[in-house]
């Protein structure tokens, strides 16, 4: 602490420029926070306040529950393909970079590539050919699609990333553990995955943080209301009949934003390096 | 004994015979190949067949050729949601890189607090796109928003502003909260960079007498054009795709000025059911997209390899 005051003398228009800013920055959530703590009247009083006069959590609890609990069943099916879509990812991405790294097969440079390949082409190219194959297969409208799409299209990522994670670990290793008689798949589970657990964290948040921050897929495959997401539920909110509840809507948002900000203040390395890495490949 | 750990090593290196591939190994890759091939190469290829064809949700498909893509050049909302786009690309790149590239030179010091203020400015990020919309749409409501509370307070404009009613506010209301939005992002590349500049570069310099805005216009930029390069594709891509942030804020209206391209496929493809139709955009909009990459890096080619 001392070390940051001295840090503060010597070096006054740095922090306070950047104390400026980050208010700044922090301006738009603190008032979409403001907001969903004030009763109603408060909220469309003029001139707007900073604080709440009346600290209410109403909005808060009408959310859960008003039309027959909608916006819970939303937030449910966001945790569920959240939680779902992460698991297959890294458990997915960790065996094929494995393979990838460690493993010899035919054509697996082929295979790498054709993964990579998905880096490349923006997923909303692909919507339509994949709502007929959905519709085919009789998927549409399941968790299940939602779940398929997203891990197909976080797979390239976690693949890449997981692969450089199991190369960086000697080949020496795994061949002194199969000489020692040990299986493949104990080596993998047993040698190989405890070293490679912060590539695994790193894919885990970027899975977490891309589904649950979607919504175009959510948009296109989830039309019935059992199926839809938080951010689709906001978003039927803001454009239909609950347009001008602001209570409502700025509660809804600061419930989608808490669990991703909360994750990202303890996890701050890997989700810049998720995400970094994730968008630009 | 030494002998028989050698021919194992030879044999797990697969340098042996048994060189069999075991089934077991390619158990590992097989989920993530299969997902691969279904759910991405398979529609890939799909794509390009159904931009050939009129291709309805139920009933006949037709091969109508290439009549698909003069339609659309025919088509008026095509060329009004493809300047729209490109409009909101052009104002909200440079705004974003101006702001990043600003943030990034502000905190690239080594001082406590600086992870701090740098996770202030990534924070937006990691919120939806959603929710960044709500919180803006509330900020920019033209009868209980806070902008133009303090606009009329401050007297800079007379009457509230109706942000989301007409294209030519809405536009730059929505490329700053893009900007508020991603420029953390942008920052993070460009810290990236400029950390990987030796600083015996700029002592150099400061020897020889360069002010520091000669540093940033002689060294930084030169030296930083890889990742000038990458940020700046990045963003084109990602405002050429633009579309939830203009479905929730203006719902692309009025009378659809507001569209952009991955809209108006939306609109055609779901709305309508104009698989074809909105497969041949989409044609389109790949071949724009890896034109636009292939210019940008040729023209931020590192000079050093060329």
């Amino acid at each position: 602490m001392s070390s940051l005051v001295e840090a503060f003398k010597n070096h006054k228009s740095f922090y306070i420029i950047n104390i400026i800013i980050s208010l700044l920055f922090l301006l738009p959530i603190i008032w979409t926070l403001s907001t969903s703590l004030k009763i109603t009247s408060d909220i469309t009083s003029y001139p707007p306040k900073w604080i709440p006069p009346t600290f209410s959590l109403d909005h808060y609890k009408t959310i859960w529950t008003f039309e027959n609990g909608i916006f819970s069943l939303y937030f449910l099916n966001s945790v569920i393909l959240t939680t779902f879509t992460v698991i297959s990812v890294v458990f997915i991405s960790s065996l094929a970079g494995y393979g990838f790294s460690k493993l010899k097969l035919p054509f697996k440079t082929l295979f790498f590539i054709m993964i990579l390949a998905a880096l490349m082409i923006p997923f909303q190219s692909l919507l339509i050919p994949l709502y007929s194959i959905m519709k085919d297969i009789g998927l549409l409208n399941t968790r299940l699609a939602l779940i398929i799409i997203y891990t197909t299209f976080q797979l390239p990522f976690g693949v890449f990333m997981m692969k450089n994670a199991f190369d960086a670990i000697p080949t020496s290793l795994r061949e002194a553990a199969l000489i020692d008689g040990s299986s493949e798949y104990k080596t993998f589970l047993r040698v190989m995955v405890p070293l490679v657990w912060p590539a695994m964290a790193t894919v885990a948040i970027f899975s977490a943080y891309t589904t649950w921050n979607d919504f175009l897929v959510a948009l296109v495959f989830g039309v019935n209301d059992n199926v839809k997401t938080l951010n689709i539920g906001l978003t039927n909110m803001a454009i239909g009949q609950y347009g001008t509840d602001w209570g409502l809507l700025t509660s809804g948002s600061m419930i989608s934003i808490l669990p991703i900000i909360i994750l990202f203040i303890f996890l701050q390395k890997y989700f810049i390096n998720g995400i970094t890495s994730g968008s630009v490949k | 004994m030494k002998t028989a750990i050698n021919q194992k090593l030879l044999i797990i290196r697969g340098q042996k015979k048994r060189n069999k591939v075991k089934l077991g190994s390619f158990l590992f890759i097989l989920p993530a190949v299969a997902l691969n091939l279904i759910f991405f190469i398979y529609p890939f290829l799909q794509t390009l067949r159904m931009s050939f064809y009129e291709w309805p949700l139920m009933g006949e498909k037709t091969y109508l050729g290439l009549s698909n893509f003069t339609q659309i050049f025919l088509d008026g909302q095509f060329w009004t949601s493809f300047w729209f786009t490109a409009k909101y690309t052009l104002m909200v790149t440079p705004l974003i890189f101006i702001i990043a590239f600003s943030l990034a030179l502000l905190i690239n010091k080594r001082l406590p607090g600086v992870a701090f203020f740098r996770a202030v400015y990534f924070a937006p990020v990691v919120i939806s796109m959603v929710s960044s919309a709500l919180v803006w749409l509330w900020i920019y409501n033209d009868l209980y928003g806070v902008l133009n509370y303090y606009l009329l307070n401050l007297g800079i404009v007379n009457d509230p502003i109706l942000w989301m009613g007409h294209a030519s506010t809405s536009l730059p209301a929505i490329s700053f909260m893009i900007t508020w939005k991603m420029a953390g992002f942008t920052m993070i590349i460009l810290l990236a960079g400029l950390q990987s500049i030796p600083t015996e570069t700029y002592e150099a310099a400061s020897i020889d007498g360069a002010s520091t805005l000669k540093k940033i216009l002689y060294i930084t930029i030169p030296m930083l054009k890889p990742s000038i390069g990458l940020a700046l594709i990045v963003s084109v891509i990602g405002s050429v795709l633009g579309f939830e942030q203009f479905l929730i804020m203006t719902g692309g209206g009025p009378s659809n000025t507001t569209t952009t391209i991955v809209h108006y496929i939306y609109n055609q493809s779901f709305k309508y059911f104009h698989f074809g139709y909105g497969s041949a955009m989409t044609v389109i909009l790949l071949i724009v997209l890896v034109v636009l990459s292939y210019i940008q890096l040729r023209v931020l080619r590192n000079p050093a390899d060329q």
